[in-house]
């Protein structure tokens, strides 16, 4: 399985990384984390899919709408590498899912031992928020399009 | 005789004179108010004669959306960020004027 987070690095690496970590089987519709929630541990998605969510309200109830999914491979909750270190959004698997949970300081301890391979995963790291921050902001521009056609029609 | 005929007159005289006062005190309640009510109204139109309706301003029936059941609502908001994105993907790979302002399909804008 190759993850984003573990890109460049040698099988001997990513083995020893994967060590770290424990499996976890998340089942369809199962809480993997809250919005708010210390982020102590960062997850490579093994298989199934992870729904991230952010509250909204509509019609005075608070409803859990849809802000990304993460596929096999992909990262899952990079705030516990982020300062404050709490998640952003909510987690919950849409499918039986099969994550890796890292835990952050054994993570963040490895990837100072071996600052070589600390800064191919930051560098990967860069790539997952980079790409995440371009999606939104090409969201943004378009909805922002989007109300600017409506109020000057 | 005399003076049981006056007493007898005295009597029913007092008599409709208090029934003629009880009748007519309600209607005297009911034009003070109706005057107070319309001292009020004539006070409030004065401050604010667009937002209170007068007593000639026709209300305007409200038409309200037809709310769509919550789960379609959140479908539909489902599709449309999924739609978004594959949109916002096309255009990080490719970056293009074109595909960057792209019509989206989605019903939930449209």
């Amino acid at each position: 399985m190759p993850y984003e987070l573990l890109n460049g690095l040698s099988p001997a690496e990513v083995e020893q990384i994967l060590e770290l970590g424990s499996r976890l089987i998340v089942p369809s519709g199962t809480l993997l984390f809250r919005l708010g929630d210390p982020a102590d541990r960062l997850f490579l998605t093994e298989r199934g899919r992870i729904r991230l969510t952010l509250p909204m309200h509509l019609r005075g109830k608070e409803e859990n709408v849809l802000a990304e999914e993460r596929s096999p491979g992909q990262t899952v909750g990079w705030s516990a590498l982020i300062p404050p270190y709490r998640f952003t959004l909510s987690a919950a698997a849409s499918l039986d899912t099969e994550v890796i949970a890292l835990p952050q300081k054994a993570l963040r301890e490895y990837m100072a031992a071996r600052p070589a391979v600390g800064c191919k995963i930051a560098l990967n790291l860069a790539v997952v928020i980079g790409h995440r921050l371009q999606l939104f902001q090409t969201m943004w521009l378009r909805e922002m399009e989007r109300t600017v056609q409506a109020r000057s029609a | 005789m005399e003076m049981f005929l006056t007493i007898l007159g005295v009597s029913v005289f007092i008599f409709g004179l208090g029934i003629a006062a009880v009748r007519f005190q309600p209607s005297m309640r009911l034009e003070s108010s109706d005057s107070a009510l319309e001292t009020e109204r004539a006070r409030v139109n004065a401050v604010a004669p667009t937002l209170v309706s007068s007593k000639h301003a026709a209300v305007k029936p409200v038409a309200l959306p037809r709310q769509i059941p919550i789960e379609l609502l959140l479908l539909q908001i489902e599709n449309h960020v999924r739609l978004e994105q594959a949109a916002a993907e096309s255009f990080l790979e490719f970056p293009t004027h074109a595909l960057l302002y792209s019509k989206t399909t989605s019903p939930f804008v449209n």
